[in-house]
Order: C-alpha cells, then structure tokens, then sequence
C-alpha cells in the first residue's frame, strides 16, 4: 500500500468572518492524493473553510484568520500566509470549483485557454492539444468538441459545470477544492463528475463540500463534519 | 418615460427655433456661422463660440477620461483596501463641491501658474479651462464607472480570481470589458456636464470672440456666450442669438449621444466579429 505525504496541514486554525467565529483552533493533517469530504450543515462555514485553503475569502474582506496553513506545492509545505507565498501563484496550483458552474462569458474554447493566457502562454498547438485533453478527461469532448466556438454560458448545468473543472484542471494543479459541484446537477451529471474525480485521485489531493452522504460513500477516502467550529472525522 | 422625455426635448428645441425665428426673418441667420462677433456692426457669427465648446468639450474629456477610468480602477481594485474607501468618500465629495468653488481655486492657482510657466498673456485660456473641467466632469465618470465595475456578476469575478488572475488581468480581461456599457454612459454624462457647464468657461477660457488659433488662447463658449449676452440685454438682435446658441448646444448634445450609441452598436458588433473570426481559425 503506498503512503501518500501530507498534502494539506493546519495548526491551531482559527477563522472568524465579519465578527462570526468561524473555525476554531483547527488541527488537521490531509495526505496527498485523496478526496476528502467536508459535510456539515448549510451556513456553517464550509466554503468559507475551502476558501482559506486558496485565499479566496480575501477578496471579500472582514475576515480574520489566525494560526498556520501549509500546502504541498512544488513538493515541499508551504505556509500559504506566511512565507509571502504570491497569491497568484497559489491560486494557480490549488484550483477551485464553485457550487453554481461559472463559465465566462465567452466561447467554451477560450474559457479552457482563459488559464493559460493569464500565464502568457501563447502556444495555440499547446492550448488546443490541453484543452482537448481536459474535455476528454470531464467527457465533455464528444459533446461539445464540434462546436469550442459557442458562447460556454449556452450549454447545459451540468456541461458548464465539467467545462468548469477541465479549466480548472488545465494548469494541473496539485490540489482542488470543489464548493458542492454536483449539487446543481442530476443524477446523470453528478455520476460523470464523481468518475472523474475517481481517475484524479493519487494524482490531485481533492477537498470537497458536500451535503450528500451517499456521495460520501460512494467516493470520499476521508469525511469530517464542520460543527461548532471544529472539523470531526467521520470516515 | 422616454416618450416623454423625447417630447419634452423635441418641444425645447421647437421653443428655441420660434424664439431665434427674427434672425431668419432678417436674412441673419448664414451669418450666424461667420467668424466676426461686433453688434455694433451688426455683425453675429457665433462660430468662435461654437469651436470653443468643441475645443473645450474634447479636450476636458481627452484629460478627464484616463484620470477617471485610472481612479474608478483604484478605487474598485488596485489600491489597498482603506485607501480605496477615502477614494470613493474623496470622489463623492468633490461631487457635491460648487462649480464656482472649482472656479476660484483655479483663478488664484492654475491661472497664475499657466500664466507663468505655459502659456503667453493673462493665462486665461481654452487650456485652463479645459483642465479644470476635466477635473469638474472627473467624479461624475468616476462614479459611474466604479458603478459599473461593481455590477460585474460576482460568480465571474470568483472563476477569475480563483484561476489566479492579477488584479490587473482581471481588469483588462473581464471587468472593463464586462462594464463597457456603464463605461460609455458615464463618457456621455461626463461630455454632457462638459459641454452645458457655464461657470467654469466664464471664468477661465477668458472669453475673447477672436476665433483662437491654438489651445492657449483666449476664447469663448456658446453657454459663456449665452450667460453674457443675456446679462446685458433681453430684445435686441444679440439677443436673439443666443436662442440660436441654444439650438445649437443641444442639437450638439444630442448628435454627441447619437454618435456614442451608433459607436457602442458598431462596436459591439464589430467585437463579436473579431472574435468569431478569430476563433474560427484553426
């Protein structure tokens, strides 16, 4: 059985947004590789929790963190809020997928590029070759590889929300945090996105919110609950 | 709502003409469009004026554009939080700040200045008061703009961000496109106020009816020329005039918003064509 390093670690973990407590002296210590499950109730703080892990929440501003988080990026631990880690960079190798599919309003093949051109990457043989590869990987290349020249915002829920993830995976990033991506979709659109996230575990360490204990189950190696501040190992 | 709008215009513009009908009457009204301004000599070609609000109006905006798009920018991204909140409560008040205080500012400061350092003679010129009210139509576009930089769906801003964009990536790359059509409005309200401002050309441009040959001169605006002209006299020929002035002032405002949404039509579409074509490439 191969063991996997500490992908993802926290210590002593305190978040508190606009006032609220939030999380509260949280330990954790997450190996890379594995999908790991996050559940708990509506409003508890869940996205917020992934958000921390990708620096996000500063966008918004009001929130107060305190303690350490250190990622593996580029194969050693890195503390993402001390060591003046750039915020670009970070965001570039921990990739995120929202709740409600966010393509941008633009064709289907410039939102795969839309990563790569924030990195000035130019190489059109490049950007092609990995945007065909990624469809592929979410299944989506049979259904909308005829037409990469549609506006994304037209296709199907559950289509946006696999374009989503394979622009997120197009920087191969080494740790993705999914915000409930299933939970817009039917049966049908959830299976496909867990099968992928099936072949991305040992390769990509995976965080994900989810409301659904089934889905837990069916593909989660790891559970906690969110409660009260702290996070409660279930599986 | 714009019916009615439209109607009220339309009924300005039909005032003005019944009002400036006389200059008709008299065989006046071609030399309207002549460069000499002497009542005396019965003379009334208001074109200096006319060029003078064209000069003024293009010129305040050729300043005031990039200062405004470059401030609503800080103010909604680039500067650091707590700087970004004295910006808007900064540019808010300068809002609300009277035209003639704007005014008295740059005749004991800005004039002395120009007078010494940049331009020949009193310092009162299309210039000055071009400066100024680039900065006097700076917080209406700025208002307007940061508005529209604002109203950028936050889902995109989050896909965006999340892809590790730098602040200034993601404002090239989604929200100035993403707020061009509040972009163009507050252009429009910004050409508007520069445009029917009165105070500030009064007290800066200096007011000659000399056709100016350059920027640094000395000349007169319609709105100027309207509020002088009225000041001295209400039944003469000369008065009359300035209904012609008026027509003109808002048939100028009115082509300026014409040309502004036939630009955006043709813009858009043209964008639209650009991206098809370039994507249709292999």
């Amino acid at each position: 059985m191969p063991t996997f390093p500490t992908a993802i670690s926290t210590q002593q973990l305190s978040f508190r947004y606009g006032g609220v407590p939030i999380l509260h002296e949280v330990d954790l210590a997450l190996s890379a590789g594995k999908i790991i499950a996050i559940t708990g109730p509506s409003g508890i703080g869940k996205s917020t929790l992934l958000s921390i892990f990708n620096r996000l929440w500063e966008e918004n501003g009001d929130g107060r963190l305190q303690g350490q988080v250190k990622l593996r990026l580029d194969g050693s631990m890195v503390d993402i809020y001390q060591d003046a880690y750039p915020l670009d960079t970070l965001r570039r190798k921990v990739g995120m997928v929202f709740q409600t599919p966010n393509p941008l309003p633009m064709s289907i093949a410039k939102n795969l590029a839309f990563p790569l051109r924030l990195m000035h990457i130019k190489d059109k043989g490049l950007i092609t070759t990995k945007s065909e590869e990624m469809l592929r990987k979410v299944h989506l290349l049979d259904e909308v590889g005829d037409r990469l020249q549609a506006n994304a915002t037209q296709l199907s829920g559950g289509q946006q929300q696999r374009l989503c993830i394979a622009r997120s995976l197009m920087l191969e990033q080494e740790i993705l945090l999914l915000d409930e991506p299933t939970s817009s979709l039917d049966r049908q659109g959830c299976l496909r996105i867990e099968a992928l996230l099936h072949e991305l575990r040992g390769t990509t360490t995976i965080l994900m919110v989810t409301h659904y204990q089934d889905q837990v189950q069916r593909i989660a190696d790891l559970c906690y609950e969110l409660r009260e501040g702290r996070l409660h190992q279930t599986l | 709502m714009a019916m009615g709008s439209g109607l009220l215009l339309i009924a300005i513009l039909c005032m003005m003409a019944v009002l400036g009908w006389p200059l008709v009457e008299n065989g006046r009204f071609f030399a309207l469009f002549s460069t000499t301004w002497s009542p005396h000599a019965q003379a009334y070609g208001i074109l200096p004026m006319i060029l003078g609000s064209l000069r003024i109006t293009v010129l305040a905006l050729l300043f005031s554009l990039p200062m405004s798009i470059g401030t609503a920018c800080l103010a909604e991204l680039l500067a650091p939080r707590p700087l970004r909140r004295l910006l808007l409560v900064t540019i808010r008040f300068m809002a609300g700040v009277p035209t003639v205080v704007y005014g008295f500012v740059a005749v004991f400061l800005l004039v002395p200045l120009m007078r010494e350092y940049l331009i020949f003679g009193s310092g009162f010129s299309i210039l000055t008061a071009s400066l100024v009210l680039a900065v006097l139509i700076a917080p209406t576009m700025i208002i307007f703009f940061v508005n529209g930089l604002q109203s950028v769906p936050r889902s995109y801003c989050h896909a965006v961000d999340s892809l590790g964009a730098r602040p200034m990536q993601k404002l090239i790359y989604l929200l100035l496109p993403q707020a061009y059509p509040s972009l163009l409005i507050g252009v429009i309200l910004g050409l508007g106020r520069a445009m029917g401002d009165t105070l500030i050309s009064l007290m800066l441009a200096g007011n000659s009816v000399a056709l100016p040959e350059s920027v640094a001169e000395s000349g007169r605006t319609l709105t100027a020329h309207i509020a002088l002209v009225i000041a001295a006299d209400f039944s003469s020929m000369e008065f009359t005039t300035i209904f012609a002035c008026g027509l003109i002032l808002s048939l100028f405002t009115v082509c300026l918003i014409v040309s502004i949404r036939l630009l955006d039509r043709f813009g858009t579409r043209g964008a639209q064509h650009r991206e098809m074509s370039t994507e249709s490439r292999p």
